[in-house]
Order: C-alpha cells, then sequence, then structure tokens
C-alpha cells in the first residue's frame, strides 16, 4: 500500500524539523510531504533542510486549503491513502506505526487518531474545547447513529476513494463536516486512541473569537453537509442507474 | 407591525437564507459570511415579530418611531457590514498580487534552467 504522510504547517520553525526526522525515522518506508501555508517564519527552511517534498504555498491561505493541497498531491501522484499529521509535534510519531497497521488490518475508509476514544470522557479539557467535543460528538451520534469521540483531531488516515470524494466538495477545517459528509456517502470511520502532547511552540489556529463563531459555522455547514451529501448520492445512483 | 407584515419579513429572510445554503453548497459564498446572515436572521425576526421587544429596542437606541429604529440599526448593520466585506477583498487582492508575483518568478526561473540545459545539452553534443 503506497501511503503518503502529509503534514500542513502554519508558522512552526521550532517544531518541524523534528517531527520530520522522528516521522522519518519510525515510517521510512512512507513518503512524507509538507505544506507550507505562508508561514512569515522559517518554517520552509527548516524543511528544506531535512530534504522533505515540500509543497509552498505563495502566501496564506488557511487549514483546509493546505489540507487540500496534500489531497491533490496524494491524487495525482496516485497513493493509496494520506495519513495527517500536525507540523506542532503534538502528534507523537510514535503512535504511527501502530496507527497504519491498524488501519490496514481494519480496512476502514477512514482512521481517526482519536484523544477520547479509550475514556469516552472529556475531563482534563478547557471548558470550552469540552464543549465543543461533546457538541459534536452528540451530533455525529444523532446523524450517523455511531458516535465519534473525536471530531477535530488533525491525525486520520484517508483511503484514496475518500480522498476523490472529499475534493468533489469545499470543507471548512476536514473536521467533523468531512466525517459526517464520507459516513454518509457510505465510508467507514473508526477512531484509534492516541495520546497528544500540549503544544509548546507557535499558536494555535483557534482564536478566542473562534470558540464563539466556529461552533456556529460548523452548525450551518453540517446542515448544508447534509444537504450536499444527499444530492451527490442521488447523483451517484442515478449515474450508475 | 401586522401579522401580513411579519409574515412578510420571515418569508424574505427564508427566501434569503435558502439562496445563501444553495450559495455555501455551491462554493460561491464562505460559510463564515452566511453565519453572519443567518445571526442577523436569528436576532432581527423576533425584534419584528414581538411588540414588546420592538419597542425595547426602539427605546434603547433613543427613537422616536420603532421604523427609525429598525432603520437605524439596518444601516449600521449595512455599513459595519461593507468595512468588513471591504478588508477581506483587500486580503484577497493581496494574496491574488503574491500568487501573481509567485508565478512569475518561478517562470522566470523555469525559463533560465531551460536555457542552461538547452546550453549543457549543446556543448555535451559539440
Amino acid at each position: 500500500m503506497k501511503i503518503l504522510i502529509g503534514i500542513p504547517a502554519y508558522n512552526e520553525e521550532a517544531t518541524i524539523a523534528s517531527v520530520l526526522e522522528h516521522t522519518r525515522r519510525v515510517v521510512p518506508e512512507h513518503d512524507i510531504v509538507v505544506v507550507n501555508d505562508g508561514s512569515g517564519d522559517k518554517t520552509a527552511d527548516e524543511v528544506r533542510k531535512t530534504g522533505v517534498r515540500l509543497l509552498n504555498l505563495p502566501c496564506n491561505l488557511g487549514y483546509s486549503n493546505a489540507i487540500n493541497t496534500i489531497l491533490r498531491y496524494a491524487l495525482q501522484n496516485e497513493y493509496d491513502t494520506v495519513v495527517f499529521i500536525d507540523a506542532d509535534g503534538q502528534h507523537n510519531p510514535d503512535y504511527l506505526p501502530d496507527f497504519i497497521a491498524h488501519y490496514e488490518t481494519s480496512g476502514c475508509d477512514v482512521l481517526i487518531g482519536s484523544r477520547y476514544v479509550a475514556t469516552r470522557s472529556y475531563t482534563n479539557n478547557p471548558l470550552g474545547r469540552r464543549l465543543g467535543m461533546m457538541l459534536f460528538s452528540g451530533i455525529t451520534r444523532l446523524l450517523l447513529k455511531k458516535r465519534i469521540y473525536d471530531t477535530t483531531s488533525g491525525m486520520k488516515a484517508i483511503k484514496k476513494e475518500a480522498v476523490r470524494a472529499l475534493l468533489a466538495w469545499h470543507f471548512l477545517d476536514y473536521h467533523t463536516e468531512a466525517i459526517v459528509y464520507l459516513a454518509r456517502l457510505g465510508f467507514s470511520i473508526e477512531e484509534h486512541p492516541i495520546t497528544v502532547r500540549e503544544r509548546e511552540y507557535g499558536t494555535s489556529m483557534y482564536s478566542f473569537l473562534s470558540h464563539i463563531q466556529y461552533p456556529l459555522t460548523m452548525l450551518l455547514l453540517l446542515v448544508i453537509t447534509l444537504i450536499q451529501s444527499s444530492l451527490y448520492e442521488n447523483r451517484r445512483k442515478g449515474g450508475a442507474a | 407591525m401586522t401579522i401580513q407584515g411579519v409574515l412578510t419579513v420571515v418569508l424574505i429572510a427564508v427566501a434569503y437564507l435558502l439562496w445563501m445554503i444553495n450559495l455555501v453548497r455551491r462554493g460561491r459564498l464562505y460559510v463564515g459570511y452566511a453565519v453572519i446572515w443567518f445571526g442577523l436572521a436569528i436576532i432581527t425576526i423576533p425584534i419584528v415579530a414581538i411588540p414588546a421587544l420592538l419597542f425595547f429596542v426602539t427605546d434603547i437606541v433613543g427613537a422616536l418611531f420603532p421604523v427609525s429604529a429598525l432603520t437605524l440599526l439596518a444601516f449600521g448593520f449595512l455599513f459595519g457590514m461593507q468595512i468588513y466585506l471591504l478588508s477581506q477583498m483587500t486580503i484577497m487582492s493581496r494574496r491574488i498580487a503574491q500568487i501573481a508575483q509567485y508565478i512569475a518568478i518561478k517562470e522566470s526561473d523555469d525559463t533560465r534552467l531551460q536555457a542552461l540545459a538547452a546550453d549543457a545539452a549543446q556543448d555535451a553534443g559539440a
């Protein structure tokens, strides 16, 4: 199975080199690509020093466009699966061999590295994050009859066919709405337990204002995702017929 | 406001919101912008529909008539939206300029590399 490890990066000069070296050490058989999303620091230079393939966006286009770039790259280069991890060191690359092994044996289309599936609890998180996780997890249970405990994990393995489906539309950040979209199209989604480290360097893409705006935006987008996935499915069935 | 008036406002709001949902679905409107208008609809419809709320807002704003209050608030919102959207357009314009410059530099580099490769091939042939 041809696997691509995809890492979106924005202003992560402090951690990107160590993440890449560590990833290359634990999974040397897989290709790695980094998308530098118009960083204002030396992220691109740090990636070049490691010799890892770099896709250098000329300006900051946002997380979803960075992910989109990796998905397009994977499809154009005929990878069977894309595995995403974060560039800020929160995802320990030591998890990758087990994670990929589980993905290959389970046969699922999307495997999420989940911070909460083992404990089924959101304690030890700030209140805002706890409420958000409970809200979106509850929504996935309502819509999909299956609970996804970690809907905003940046660690995911996505099969080629699911990549194709994702590129057929547009997403805010490839988290909850992408999970709902793929599940509604019949792709199987599972979770694999991981633990994450707290960010030590750089800044999160989620600001204080986004804690208010993000849930509202995501709720609206979920409604639209349901409509779009139904239309896509009808179109597919019509085409098959 | 009469029931007919409230129904008119609600129907127009619903029509606009459905149009926005379709635009977002087709990738022609960023969902973040649509949320602003949905938020406005959620706030405005109760104010228009509930007379006590409408008079309360009128008093807060300091207007004599509810229609004046609503007009003032609408203008304020539209001016704010215009400034916000103009700032978004400025950001997009900057990005387009950056991408255009990047492409120009890349094309120049590619042309130079092709010329060097052609020279090297010629030297090797000679």
